[in-house]
């Protein structure tokens, strides 16, 4: 338990944890001057995040090329071979095959591609919809402020996912609605920020000293303010990916994502579920690839934030 | 997300005694806007997209059919009269029949309400059984080995999606070991792992929110002044520490009540157990509109009903709001 000396150890400031994604970041007060990236050294955890990501993205980018098979194509001969260290494989599929003889290998790697696009379109799409409300309500205040900051507080109490799964059950499922669906369900993460920083910066002598000079407010706005939430955004985005890419494999998983014959991992393992007994390795490694992926990102997110503000640790 | 960063929403912050009922008010007619835009919102995402009449009669229906249903759903009548009918008809809990049963949506989602409140409790309740420990001892530990395994464990935790550990679960205790059921609600030992998916990944969530509070916390002066005066360690952290960490953390367990649901719906899923969750993605993957519309109505009272009962338990943790405003 505790002892004196742990306690009186906490220095102030030093204990700023990420609770969640949104006051991860919030948390994060602008601090100057910054360091660029290049000089914070990533630790080993980080780097090796930053490989197995890059690894992912290649694989996903030449999957044609990589994949020994095509991701649908099916032989029956070869149906439930086992991954390749076990004595029953069958040369040319290195992770087995599934009920239908379908490599498995080949599978994940297109189905990462699915992951990846929604993990960068969906927090793209948050941000363009959310960083002008957030600038609306910083700056323009009053009442529009206060119907912007209680939609943004409703919005984040409720489980997006349920709604998710309605829009996308009406709408039908793809690669599109699921991106458009998140992207939206995301914004008022990047509005809280915004407005925060807004609210923060707005009253600092350079913004007051352009203002004096005449420099219209979208000039402001757009030269002052933004690089200044720059890499919060930055920040916010990266843990928006892992979350989008959690959901895409959510939503697919229970057949409102991705549906056949386009490939995801939550995909093969809603495929993969009854196959538990016959062909464990079917959903494994997918499940294996969206958690490393989605561990990847959140490793670099946290670094980007400690490289952003080094007043904040750990 | 200002409550998550430790600060009670304005909201909160108004609930003071002298303005409990103002504040209760304006919640309530919050929480009324907010069902009624999410109805209003689905109800038009449905008739944009398809015909609720043909979906009714099921697929391969004879065109008197559909006719039929569409007179029988009034979907002849002019889109506002539509609309106001379904308010209206919503505004007491009437979504109107399910498509597929025939029988009153509203009632078939009432059944299913238990066993998903069952479930997403007993996971809070194992949850903060885990995090409270293993956050106060990754606290008071701060930089040594206990707290990065601590960390390595919560970065695993949010990242593994839940179905995939139930899949894992499934695989280890039911298929390979045989001690546990993998699917269905028949007693308690079907609730042993979706209770564990869940809890897993809201014990990280939790265990980290207790750690950074209890840190912040921890550095206060009187704190120092506490331990100055002889108090031992114990009494110190239990009655001086914990204490003052209490409200981030009550807030964020309020605020992930709601996400609970929200990931109840997935695990339900994966170990098909009835409840709200599978409900409303058969409801969806069947396109039977009226139960889909009436659960999401019932998850959506309780996320809000919860956010008011988290502002009102303020009062009871916090003193300094009792006495504001």
């Amino acid at each position: 338990m505790a002892t004196r000396k742990n306690l009186k150890l906490s220095e102030p400031g030093n204990s700023v944890r990420p609770v969640s994604v949104a006051s991860a970041v919030l948390a994060a007060e602008p601090a100057l001057p910054r360091r660029p990236f290049w000089r914070v050294r990533p630790g080993p955890v980080v780097v090796g995040a930053i490989v197995i990501l890059g690894l992912i993205c290649l694989g996903a980018l030449f999957a044609e090329t990589l994949a020994p098979h095509a991701p649908n194509e099916k032989d029956l001969l070869s149906r439930f071979a086992p991954p390749f260290w076990e004595p029953k494989s069958k040369p040319g599929y290195p992770l087995g095959t599934d009920n239908l003889g379908r490599d498995v290998y080949s599978q994940i790697l297109h189905g990462t591609r699915a992951s990846l696009v929604v993990a960068l379109v969906a927090p793209t799409i948050a941000l363009l919809i959310g960083v002008p409300l957030g600038l609306l309500a910083g700056f323009v205040g009053g009442l529009l402020d206060k119907i912007i900051m209680r939609l943004v507080d409703i919005w984040l109490a409720f489980p997006f996912i349920v709604l998710a799964i309605v829009i996308l059950g009406i709408v039908g499922p793809g690669l599109l609605s699921l991106s458009i669906v998140l992207g939206v369900g995301f914004w008022a993460a990047y509005t809280r920020i915004v407005r925060a920083e807004v609210l923060a910066t707005r009253r600092r002598d350079y913004i007051l000293a352009a203002e004096a000079l005449g420099v219209p407010q979208g000039r402001i706005v757009l030269r002052h303010i933004l690089p200044n939430v720059a890499s919060s955004l930055i920040v916010l985005w990266t843990f928006l990916m892992a979350v989008a890419i959690l959901a895409e494999s959510g939503l697919s998983f229970i057949g409102l994502g991705i549906k056949s014959p386009g490939i995801s991992l939550g995909g093969m393992l809603n495929d993969g579920r009854g196959l538990l007994e016959k062909a464990w390795w079917f959903p494994v490694f997918p499940g294996l690839v969206i958690s490393l992926l989605v561990i990847s990102v959140n490793v670099i997110g946290d670094w980007l934030r400690d490289v952003f503000d080094p007043t904040v640790k750990r | 997300m200002a409550a998550l960063t430790g600060m009670p929403s304005v909201a909160a912050r108004r609930v003071g005694l002298g303005r409990a009922w103002q504040g209760g008010l304006a919640k309530l007619l919050e929480l009324g806007l907010v069902l009624l835009g999410i109805s209003t919102l689905l109800f038009f995402l449905i008739r944009i997209t398809g015909d609720p009449a043909s979906l009714a009669a099921g697929e391969n229906a004879s065109p008197e059919s559909v006719a039929r249903y569409r007179q029988a759903l009034k979907l002849d009548d002019p889109l506002p009269v539509q609309y106001f009918n379904f308010i209206a008809g919503a505004s007491h809990l009437d979504f109107g029949n399910s498509f597929r049963s025939q029988l009153p949506a509203m009632e078939l989602v009432a059944e299913k309400i238990p066993p998903t409140i069952i479930l997403a409790l007993t996971s809070l309740c194992v949850a903060l059984l885990l995090a409270f420990p293993l956050g106060i001892i990754a606290a008071v530990n701060r930089g040594k080995l206990i707290d990065r395994l601590v960390s390595v464990y919560c970065g695993m935790a949010l990242a593994v999606p839940g179905f995939f550990l139930g899949l894992l679960l499934i695989l280890f205790f039911a298929v390979n070991l045989r001690w546990l059921p993998s699917i269905g609600d028949d007693g308690p030992q079907h609730l042993v792992m979706p209770v564990a998916v869940l809890s897993v990944a809201f014990s990280a969530l939790f265990t980290r929110l207790i750690r950074s509070s209890l840190l912040e916390v921890l550095h206060q002066d009187y704190i120092r002044t506490a331990h100055s005066k002889g108090l031992a360690d114990w009494a110190v952290l239990s009655r001086h520490a914990l204490r003052n960490s209490m409200l981030p953390v009550v807030t964020v367990i309020g605020l992930n009540l709601s996400q609970l649901l929200g990931g109840s719906v997935i695990v339900e899923n994966v170990f098909s157990r009835p409840g709200l969750g599978t409900l409303l993605i058969e409801s969806v993957q069947a396109r039977d509109y009226p139960m889909a519309q009436a659960a999401v109505f019932i998850i959506a009272l309780f996320v809000f009903g919860v956010s008011f009962l988290v502002d009102f338990a303020y009062q009871f943790i916090d003193p300094r709001l009792r006495n504001r405003g």
